[in-house]
């Protein structure tokens, strides 16, 4: 039992990383890492949203039928989102300053309706939280990740201090178009160095579930 | 058979919706006066770096009235599209008015919405400036926040500014941040707004 729940978090950081493998979650890793802390922010917040809906829609996994899934598991991750947001709002309001923008944006990264459809709604709840945690630490070090190299390329610094001065900082990494080119070398030095990926075109590396949850529940 | 499926399953999924909106109903009840609270002292915070020396900040009927009147003046200016939330005045100790404290926006700032705090003295000086909400591009636009590009608003005078790419930035004029020319002029505006209302309507 405890092997399984220690492969599960294995499973989300390396084996199905959600961003580098499953390339799931597209719209808020481009999006928000402008920045190392937005980066490892968004990473956080989306981590515990993601093991709260993974304990909850597998305890309701018995009840919920097929038919009504996905409506279900959205108010679900909805409501819960938005209680935490309030929460936050009223007793931690600094973080809710830094977290702000990025709390809604939780509720449509398809990674957690994607980890509810394939895991959590066919597990039992201590597996599919530690499933939910899995995939937050590896989703928080990708975004971690190309929110470094965007930060370091773009703005000339880490974490706020300035490595590199002024005249050779390339503004164009924290717009939208940084975005794309941090992605795509990270993807190719996978590719590369033949790290298993959904690109790379070894798609049997992510399981049964996970290659028909990508059709179901686009990025 | 397959209707009562379906009957079954609507019951379900209208169940976990109320359950939802029952909680999270809850939830705002619960949280609301804190959350109330807790974004009025964030304010105060705001106001008290502004306006160090001031004690409390008071609302003034007439003050309030002037605001309304410069709301529906300010469509006609030249600052785009800008308003005024809130202008309270900031006293000392002894309940002498040391200046003002306005709260503007402006909508045209690169990801939309910005909204400032002003600090105007008695005199129509500036006190300086605060940014209570940009969403702007990191490194860019969001630089505004920076001291370098808010701390020049601080000492001028004038009825209005204007944002200048020359780097040498004359008595009425705001050198922009290099790169994000439109948040400058959005924050500029915002501060035109402001001293419009001073100008205009508050200090005859």
């Amino acid at each position: 039992m405890k092997n399984q729940n220690m492969e599960r978090i294995w499973n989300g950081i390396w084996k199905e990383n959600p961003t580098f493998v499953m390339m799931l979650g597209m719209c808020p890793t481009l999006a928000v890492t402008t920045s190392l802390i937005n980066g490892f922010a968004m990473g956080i917040s989306t981590a515990l949203v993601l093991i709260f809906s993974n304990i909850l829609i597998s305890l309701l996994r018995k009840v919920i039928s097929d038919n009504i899934r996905i409506p279900a598991y959205i108010v679900i991750v909805a409501t819960l989102v938005s209680t935490v947001q309030m929460l936050l709002q009223a007793y931690i309001p600094s973080l809710y300053t830094a977290l702000g923008i990025y709390i809604p944006l939780i509720v449509v990264n398809c990674i957690i309706l994607g980890r509810a459809e394939s895991f959590a709604s066919k597990n039992g709840i201590i597996v599919s939280a530690f499933d939910g945690l899995g995939m937050g630490i590896g989703f928080t070090i990708a975004l971690t990740l190309i929110g470094l190299v965007r930060e370091i390329l773009g703005a000339g610094s880490v974490l706020g201090t300035v490595v590199i001065p002024k005249e050779y900082h390339i503004t164009a990494f924290v717009l939208a178009p940084g975005a794309f080119f941090a992605l795509a070398v990270l993807t190719a030095l996978q590719n590369k160095f033949k790290a298993p990926s959904a690109t790379n075109g070894d798609t049997n590396s992510c399981g049964a579930g996970c290659g028909s949850c990508g059709e179901k529940i686009g990025g | 058979m397959k209707q009562g499926r379906i009957l079954k399953d609507a019951l379900i999924l209208f169940t976990i919706t109320v359950i939802s909106g029952l909680i999270l109903g809850g939830v705002h009840e619960l949280t609301k006066d804190t959350i109330n609270n807790s974004s009025i002292s964030a304010h105060l915070e705001a106001y008290k770096t502004v306006f160090p020396d001031a004690v409390d900040f008071k609302a003034d009927d007439k003050l309030t009235d002037a605001l309304k009147k410069s709301n529906e003046e300010l469509p006609s200016q030249n600052y785009g599209n800008v308003g005024l939330d809130q202008a309270l005045q900031a006293v000392d100790k002894s309940g002498t008015v040391l200046g003002y404290v306005i709260t503007s926006h402006s909508n045209d700032s690169y990801d939309g919405l910005v909204q400032i705090l002003v600090g105007i003295n008695a005199d129509k000086t500036m006190k300086g400036i605060e940014i209570l909400e940009l969403n702007d591009t990191p490194g860019l636009g969001q630089r505004a926040e920076e001291p370098e590009f808010k701390g020049q608003f601080a000492g001028k005078s004038g009825e209005s500014l204007t944002v200048t790419k020359s780097g040498s930035a004359g008595a009425e004029e705001i050198n922009a941040i290099s790169g994000a020319t439109i948040t400058s002029r959005a924050v500029t505006n915002a501060v035109n707004a402001a001293l419009y209302l001073m100008y205009h309507n508050a200090l005859q």
